[in-house]
C-alpha cells in the first residue's frame, strides 16, 4: 500500500469483500425490503398514499437501525484493539495516530453509508405508489447520512477514551445529555447577558443550533405532507460540523490518552498478580454472593452474569418506581395512557425499557463464556449442553424477573382505555390479545439475541432488538392481511367470526403463535451453533 | 472388580472435512499410571483429548473409560473424569473458594462435603492461604493451581491434563510436577499431553507418540528411551580420575563389545557388551581390581527428544 495514510482503511475494506456475511447482510436486507414493499403494496387497496407508509416504515427502521447497531458498531473502532492489546503493535507499525483513525473510523463509516445507500433504491420505490416525492426522500437520505456521519464521530471519540466498548457507548448515550446541558447552559447566559448587562450577544443564535442537530426533528419535517424545504436542511450542516468537530476532539485526544492506555494494557483485561492478593470489596456483606446453591449454574449466572443481588435490587427499585409513578399519575386525576395512544406515555416506556434490558442480559448469557473460554469447565459437567443452555437461561429470566413483573403489573393495572384497563375491569378483548402479541415479541426477541450472540462477538442486542422490531412489524402486517383477505373471500363467514374485530384480535394471536414458534426454531438453531462452539473451544 | 486398564482407545478415527485428524489410534493407559501424551503439532493429540474428555463423538473405532462406553455412558465417565483444558477456563470475577465451591456444587456435592474436599484440594495445591482471593489477582502458576484443585474438586479417578505446565516459568513447573507425582501416590491416573519433553521423561512410566494421526510408540517409558537391542546393552562407566588401566582391563573381558575411551580431560567409558555372557557385577568388580574410582555406572539411554525425533517425521502436516 502506497498510502500508509490509508493503510488500515484499505485492509478494512478488503476484509469486508471477502466476507460472506458482507454479502448475506446486504441480501438479506433487500428480501425484508421487497417483503415490506409487497405488504405495503397489497394494503394499497385499504390506505391512503400506502408509498408515504412505506417511506415512513423505511425511513423510521434505517434510523433505529443506525442508532442502536452503529453505536455499537462504530464505538468499537479503537475499542476493540484496546480489548484485545493490539493496539500497541498497531503503533509500532509506523502508523500514526491519523491513519489509525481514519483506518478503524472510515471504514466503519464506509460500510454503514453504503448499507443506507442500498436502500435507496427500494425506497424510491415509495414515488410509484404514491404520496411521496423526490425532494423528500433526498432529504430523509441527506438526514440520515449526515447522522451517520455525525454519530461516527462521536462513537469514535468514545473509543478512544474509553477502554472498552461498553465505556465508548456509555459515553455516546451520555451525548446527547451534555449537549442538552450545553443548550441550557448557553441560553440561561443568554438570558442573564440580556436581562441583567444589557449586553445582546447571540448566544441564543448559538444554542439553537443544537436543537437543529436533532434528526428525528429533521424526519418529522420531512414526513409532514407537501415537504417542499431543501434536501440539505441545517440538520446535515450542524451534524456534518459536529461531526467534524469530534473527529478533531478524537484526534487530539488519541495520542495521550491511548499511549497511556498502552501502559496500562494488561491491567485492561485482568488485574496485575499481586503478593497480598486481589480482594473484594464489599461495603454491604448482603451483596456478597452466597454458598453456591445446589443448581450451581444458576447461581453462578445469577450473581456473577447477571450482577446478583445488587442488580436485581436496582432493577427492583427502577421498575418499581416507575410503576409507582405510573400509579401516583393514576390515582392523582392524571388520565392513564389509552389504548388508542400507546406510543407515549409511561406505560409504553416500560416495556420498551424491560425490553432493551432484557436483550442485553440474553447477549451475555453465552457470549461471556465463549469471550473468556469457560465453556470447556462447563461442558465436561456431567449434563448436557442444553440442560446447562437451560439453567442459563432460567438464571438470565430469574435476573429480570423485577423487569418482567413490573412491566406486567404496570399493563395490567394502566394500560386499558380511559376507565382504568383491567384495574376497572374493562379492558376490551382485543388490548388483552395485544399484550399477549407483545410477550411473544419479547420471547423472540430473547431467541434472536441469543443465537446472535452465538455467532457474533459484539453487537447481539442492539442488532437483535432491531431485528426483532422489523421481524413483528412485517409478521403483523403480514398477520393482518392474510386474516382480512381471509375474512373478505368467505362469503358466508361463521358466527364467531363475525362477531370478532379480526384484525384486532385473530392477526395478533397469529403475531403471537408465529414468534413463539420462531423464538423455539431460534432455540434449536442455537443449541446446534452451542453445541459447535464447544467443540471448537 | 474394576478393570486395570483406565483407557481403552480402538481404532480411534476423525476426519475434520478433508484432514484426517485421527488415523485408526489404538493404544490403552492402564490404572495409576502417568501417561504421556505427546506428538508434534497438528498430530492429533487435542482431538484425542476432546474425544476422551466426551467433547466430541468418536466418528469410528471404540473408546472405553474404566469399561463405559465414551458415547453411550458419556455421564458415568464425565463422573469419573476431570479435564484440565490448555487454557484455563476461569471465571476471573470469583474468588478461589467460590469457584470450586460452584464446581463441587455442580457435581452434586453436599455442603458439608464440599467443605472438606474443597480444603483437601487447597491443601494438596497449596492455595489455601489464598481462598478469598480474586482469581482475577492471580499469577499464572496460581491460576494452574487453581484450576487443578478444580479438576479434583470431585474426586476423579482420571486425569485429562493438556499442556498443564505451558506457559509456566520453571518453579511453577516442578511444583506442578511435584502435585501430580503426589496425586498417583493417591491413586489418580494421570493422562498428559505435553510438549516439555524433559519434564514427561521424568514424571511418565507410559508414553504415546502420535504423528499424523497415528500411534508411533505406545508403552514405557523405559523401553522408548532404552538403546539395549537385546543383544548388546550400553552402559556408561565414569571414574573419579582418568585412569588408562582399568580401559584395558574392561576391553579384556570375555563378552565384552565395545570400551570407548573417555575425551581428553573426561573420564567416561561408554561400555558395550552382551549380557548373556557378562554381568553388570563381573563389570563392576573388574574395575575395581584395576584401580578405578567409580562414581557413576549408569543404563545409556537415549533421550526423550531423540526419540521423539526417530519416530516423527519432520516438517508440518498440512
Amino acid at each position: 500500500m502506497r498510502l500508509p495514510l490509508l493503510a488500515l482503511f484499505v485492509r478494512s475494506v478488503r476484509q469486508d469483500v471477502r466476507s460472506a456475511a458482507t454479502y448475506w447482510a446486504r441480501a438479506g436486507l433487500g428480501v425484508f425490503l421487497l417483503l415490506v414493499l409487497l405488504v405495503i403494496a397489497l394494503f394499497s387497496s385499504w390506505t391512503g398514499a400506502p408509498g408515504r407508509g412505506f417511506f415512513i416504515s423505511i425511513i423510521t427502521l434505517q434510523m433505529m437501525a443506525i442508532t442502536f447497531v452503529g453505536l455499537s458498531y462504530f464505538a468499537s473502532a479503537i475499542a476493540e484493539e484496546k480489548e484485545e492489546q493490539t493496539l500497541g503493535l498497531l503503533r509500532m507499525t509506523g502508523l500514526d495516530s491519523l491513519s489509525i483513525l481514519l483506518g478503524k473510523s472510515t471504514s466503519r463509516l464506509c460500510g454503514a453509508l453504503l448499507f443506507i445507500t442500498a436502500q435507496l433504491p427500494f425506497t424510491i420505490f415509495a414515488i410509484t405508489l404514491g404520496g411521496v416525492s423526490l425532494r423528500q426522500i433526498a432529504a430523509a437520505y441527506c438526514t440520515l447520512i449526515a447522522f451517520t456521519f455525525f454519530l461516527g464521530n462521536v462513537a469514535l471519540l468514545g473509543s478512544v477514551l474509553a477502554r472498552r466498548t461498553g465505556g465508548a457507548v456509555v459515553f455516546c448515550l451520555c451525548t446527547p445529555i451534555i449537549l442538552a446541558v450545553a443548550w441550557a447552559i448557553l441560553k440561561g447566559l443568554h438570558l442573564l447577558l440580556n436581562n441583567y448587562y444589557g449586553l445582546h450577544w447571540p448566544l441564543d443564535h448559538v444554542a439553537a443550533v443544537i436543537p437543529a442537530a436533532s434528526p428525528i426533528a429533521r424526519l418529522e419535517e420531512i414526513f409532514g405532507t407537501g415537504f417542499s424545504g431543501p434536501p440539505i436542511g441545517r440538520q446535515v450542516i450542524t451534524d456534518v460540523a459536529f461531526g467534524t468537530g469530534y473527529f478533531l476532539l478524537a484526534w487530539a485526544a488519541f495520542e495521550r490518552l491511548c499511549d497511556r492506555t498502552q501502559d496500562q494494557a494488561f491491567a485492561v483485561s485482568r488485574t496485575p498478580p499481586t503478593s497480598r492478593g486481589a480482594k473484594r470489596r464489599f461495603y454491604l456483606r448482603w451483596l456478597q454472593p452466597p454458598r453456591a446453591w445446589k443448581d450451581a449454574l444458576l447461581w453462578k449466572d445469577f450473581y456473577f452474569v447477571h450482577g446478583g443481588r445488587a442488580a436485581f435490587a436496582l432493577r427492583t427499585l427502577f421498575y418499581g418506581g416507575v410503576v409507582l409513578a405510573n400509579a401516583w399519575q393514576f390515582t392523582n386525576g392524571g388520565s392513564p395512557t389509552s389504548s388508542m395512544n400507546i406510543n407515549t406515555g409511561t406505560t409504553s416506556i416500560l416495556p420498551f425499557l424491560f425490553s432493551i434490558d432484557l436483550a442485553i442480559m440474553t447477549s451475555r448469557i453465552f457470549r461471556i463464556e465463549l469471550n473468556e473460554q469457560t465453556f470447556a469447565a462447563l461442558i465436561v459437567l456431567p449434563c448436557t449442553v442444553r440442560q446447562i443452555a437451560n439453567r442459563k437461561v432460567l438464571a438470565c429470566l430469574l435476573a429480570a424477573a423485577p423487569g418482567a413483573l413490573s412491566t406486567i403489573a404496570d399493563q395490567t393495572l394502566f394500560l386499558g382505555d380511559s376507565s382504568g384497563g383491567f384495574a376497572k375491569g374493562s379492558m376490551h378483548p382485543a388490548m388483552f390479545v395485544g399484550l399477549l402479541s407483545g410477550w411473544a415479541a419479547v420471547v423472540l426477541l430473547m431467541g434472536v439475541v441469543a443465537w446472535l450472540s452465538l455467532t457474533m462477538r459484539r453487537g447481539a442486542a442492539p442488532l437483535g432488538c432491531v431485528l426483532t422490531g422489523a421481524l413483528s412489524v412485517l409478521v403483523t402486517l403480514i398477520c393482518m392481511m392474510v386474516v382480512s383477505a381471509t375474512a373478505a373471500a368467505l362469503s358466508y363467514p361463521a358466527p364467531w367470526l363475525q362477531s370478532l374485530d379480526v384484525a384486532d384480535v385473530v392477526a395478533p394471536t397469529l403475531t403471537a403463535v408465529l414468534s413463539i414458534g420462531a423464538a423455539w426454531m431460534l432455540r434449536g438453531l442455537g443449541l446446534v451453533r452451542l453445541e459447535e462452539l464447544t467443540r471448537e473451544n | 472388580m474394576e478393570t486395570e486398564t483406565v483407557i481403552d482407545i480402538h481404532d480411534l478415527r476423525h476426519r475434520y472435512k478433508a484432514h484426517q485428524a485421527l488415523a485408526g489410534v489404538t493404544f490403552s493407559v492402564s490404572r495409576q499410571s502417568i501417561h504421556g501424551f505427546v506428538g508434534p503439532n497438528g498430530a492429533g493429540k487435542t482431538t484425542t483429548l476432546k474425544v476422551l474428555a466426551t467433547l466430541l463423538k468418536p466418528q469410528s473405532g471404540s473408546v472405553g473409560v474404566f469399561g463405559h462406553d465414551i458415547v453411550k455412558e458419556c455421564k458415568a465417565v464425565r463422573r469419573r473424569i476431570g479435564f484440565m483444558p490448555d487454557h484455563f477456563s476461569m471465571y476471573r470475577q470469583m474468588t478461589v473458594f467460590e469457584y470450586l465451591d460452584f464446581f463441587g456444587a455442580a457435581y452434586g456435592l453436599g455442603l458439608a462435603e464440599r467443605d472438606k474436599i474443597i480444603g483437601d484440594v487447597l491443601a494438596l495445591t497449596d492455595m489455601a492461604g489464598r481462598k478469598d482471593d480474586l482469581i482475577n489477582g492471580l499469577s499464572r502458576g496460581m491460576q494452574q493451581r487453581v484450576s487443578l484443585a478444580r479438576v479434583l474438586v470431585h474426586d476423579p479417578d482420571l486425569l485429562l491434563l493438556d499442556e498443564p505446565a505451558s506457559g509456566l516459568d520453571p518453579r511453577a513447573r516442578i511444583e506442578l510436577m511435584e502435585i501430580l507425582e503426589e496425586l498417583r501416590r493417591l491413586g489418580k491416573t494421570i493422562f498428559i499431553s505435553s510438549h516439555i519433553l524433559s519434564e514427561l521423561a521424568t514424571l511418565c512410566d507410559h508414553v504415546t507418540i502420535l504423528d499424523r494421526g497415528e500411534v508411533k510408540y505406545t508403552g514405557s517409558m523405559r523401553g522408548l528411551i532404552a538403546t539395549s537391542d537385546g543383544a548388546t546393552t550400553t552402559y556408561q562407566l565414569t571414574l573419579a580420575t582418568e585412569h588408562p588401566p582399568t580401559g584395558s582391563a574392561l576391553s579384556g573381558l570375555p563378552g565384552m563389545k565395545r570400551v570407548t575411551p573417555p575425551l581428553p580431560n573426561e573420564a567416561r567409558y561408554t561400555l558395550a557388551f552382551d549380557p548373556a555372557q557378562l554381568s553388570i557385577n563381573a563389570i563392576l568388580g573388574c574395575v575395581l581390581e584395576a584401580g578405578g574410582q567409580i562414581v557413576s555406572f549408569t543404563e545409556d539411554v537415549k533421550h526423550l527428544n531423540q526419540a521423539f525425533m526417530d519416530l516423527t517425521e519432520p516438517g508440518v502436516r498440512a
